[in-house]
């Protein structure tokens, strides 16, 4: 039994070590993985910092394998144990004197001798063991036409929104994702030589023109961007009595069947000349030639600008910002050409506000640029946030215990693990999301700005 | 007495009407206008009162 117990020892040592070995290694690539991606994202933005292009890769494919050996044996001088009886006879011939008076002497001797031995058996183990792991890994190197089609389309409006309902900081996602608002016209005013669609006020979020940004700042100060579900309109398509004709055309009175192929997720019935009940059918046969078949309303989540609560903004006393002066919602009061005298006034119109949304690249490029200010600037608290603490710092230098760290021309920056440093943080997760969910896009990029619900 | 449009630097608590006008300088050779940034040389008139973009500021001009 213990023989046998020897024997499997290795094996049994061999057999614990392998899940250990394999959760070690699991969470060491893990670690590894997230320190790449981490400083790869910071290095880009330091990159941005020096007006330098980003580059991208990634390890697709880490590949594992551990050989573990295992060998044990055993080496045995066994020894049995009992009475070994070792009795000698020994027979001897003397001769003495000379022939022919010689004299033999024959004797004998016989000894008789008893040992009790005791056996030992001599056992020598010999266990060895042996680890061998090795990695490969595929780098993968983003350059393609896919990857920057991808990288370079403006985010769309559902992506922001599932950041903003996941419980990012929404004055995070704004100054960050957010490049350009703007307003335009609504509708003519009479006198005025702006045209509808016209950009009558923009706010511009860019560190590179520290006044631009300080009106972004203040503009942001007042409102959120907040997700508005907004119905759209139905539309009618045709009368129903274009579909409903006999065989010779004539209109035939609507029928049940009639009803049932209408798929009614997209389509409904309506009577929009009857000012008394304008939905669906009416009892009175006579109305069915008025019944149109219509495309229903969608509903649509567009991108909302809230006002942020409990701060004045459209007042004269303490207006922030005191750009513009909303009266009502979507009505402004915006500077319109007089054509008349050449002179610009304030006219009370409606507007219509629609925000330009940055692309991943843009992302990278505007915290490059934040950066860029940060040092320039001796006016740095006109680029804090409204918390006091600025949109993303660094540190130079190697910091012992600093979240991430990289280098560029020699020189090494580091985000701190220090008060302020979550935003930093959100910051590089919230980069390296939108990289990775705009990696690969078969479209042309493209940059629209996407109406928006004031 | 209104003191009329004036330079404001950004980061400035916006506290009186002249804050209105958001006569901020835009950029050298503009000035900003109700959210607008209009060229050097625009006219504007607010509250009665005539005021011309010259060297980014605005100034009265009746």
């Amino acid at each position: 039994m213990v023989r046998l117990f020897c024997i499997s020892l290795p094996f049994i040592l061999a057999g614990c070590a392998f899940p250990q070995q394999v959760q070690r290694f699991g969470v060491e690539y893990n670690s590894a993985l997230e320190t790449m991606s981490n400083e790869q994202t910071l290095l880009n933005i330091v990159r941005a910092k020096n007006g330098m292009p980003a580059h991208f890769t990634s390890v697709n494919r880490f590949t594992g394998n551990m050989n573990m050996k295992a060998a044990g044996s055993l080496n045995a001088a066994l020894r049995g144990e009992g009475i070994v009886d070792t009795a000698q006879t020994v027979a001897s011939l003397v001769r003495t004197g000379a022939p022919p008076n010689n004299t033999d002497v024959e004797t004998d001797s016989r000894t008789d001798t008893l040992a009790i031995t005791e056996g030992v058996d001599v056992y020598t183990p010999q266990i060895s063991g042996e680890i061998a792991s090795g990695t490969t890994f595929d780098v993968a190197v983003f350059d393609g036409q896919k990857f920057f089609q991808g990288y370079t389309a403006a985010l769309p409006y559902s992506t922001v929104d599932n950041f903003l309902q996941q419980g990012f900081d929404d004055e995070l996602i704004f100054y960050l994702m957010v490049s350009r608002i703007e307003y335009t016209l609504k509708e003519a005013t009479p006198g005025y030589s702006e045209k509808a669609g016209d950009v009558i006020s923009s706010f511009e979020n860019t560190p590179r023109d520290i006044d631009k940004f300080g009106y972004f700042r203040d503009f942001s100060r007042c409102y959120s961007l907040r997700t508005a579900d907004v119905s759209g309109t139905p539309v009618s398509i045709a009368p129903m009595s274009r579909f409903t004709r006999d065989a010779l055309g004539s209109p035939v009175p609507l029928d049940l069947k009639h009803v049932l192929q209408i798929d009614g997720e997209k389509f409904g019935l309506a009577r929009p000349g009857d000012p008394d009940d304008p939905s669906g059918l009416d009892k009175d046969p006579a109305k069915d030639a008025s019944v149109h078949l219509q495309r229903l309303a969608k509903s649509q989540r567009l991108p909302g600008l809230a006002r942020r609560p409990g701060v004045t903004c459209d007042s004269k006393a303490g207006a922030v910002p005191a750009d513009l002066l909303f009266s009502a919602p979507g009505t402004a009061t915006v500077a319109l050409l007089n054509s008349g005298t050449g002179e610009y006034e304030g006219v009370s119109a409606k507007v219509q506000p629609r925000i330009v949304f940055r692309s991943p690249e843009g992302m990278i490029r505007y915290l490059g640029e934040y950066l860029r200010a940060w040092d320039k600037i001796e006016d740095r608290p006109s680029l804090k946030l409204s918390d006091g603490a600025p949109l993303f710092a660094l540190t130079d230098g190697r910091v012992r215990g600093a979240l991430v760290s990289a280098e560029l021309l020699g020189k090494r920056y580091s985000v701190l693990n220090a008060s302020g440093s979550v935003r930093n943080m959100d910051v590089i997760n919230l980069v390296q999301q939108v990289v990775n969910l705009q990696k690969e896009s078969a479209d042309r990029p493209l940059t629209l700005p996407v109406r928006a619900v004031q | 007495m209104s003191q009329g449009p004036r330079k404001t630097k950004v980061g400035d608590t916006p506290s009186s009407d002249s804050m209105l006008f958001s006569a901020l300088q835009a950029e050298a050779g503009s000035c900003r206008f109700l959210g607008r940034d209009l060229p050097e040389g625009s006219k504007i008139r607010w509250e009665g009162k005539a005021y011309r973009c010259t060297a980014g500021n605005w100034t009265e001009t009746e």
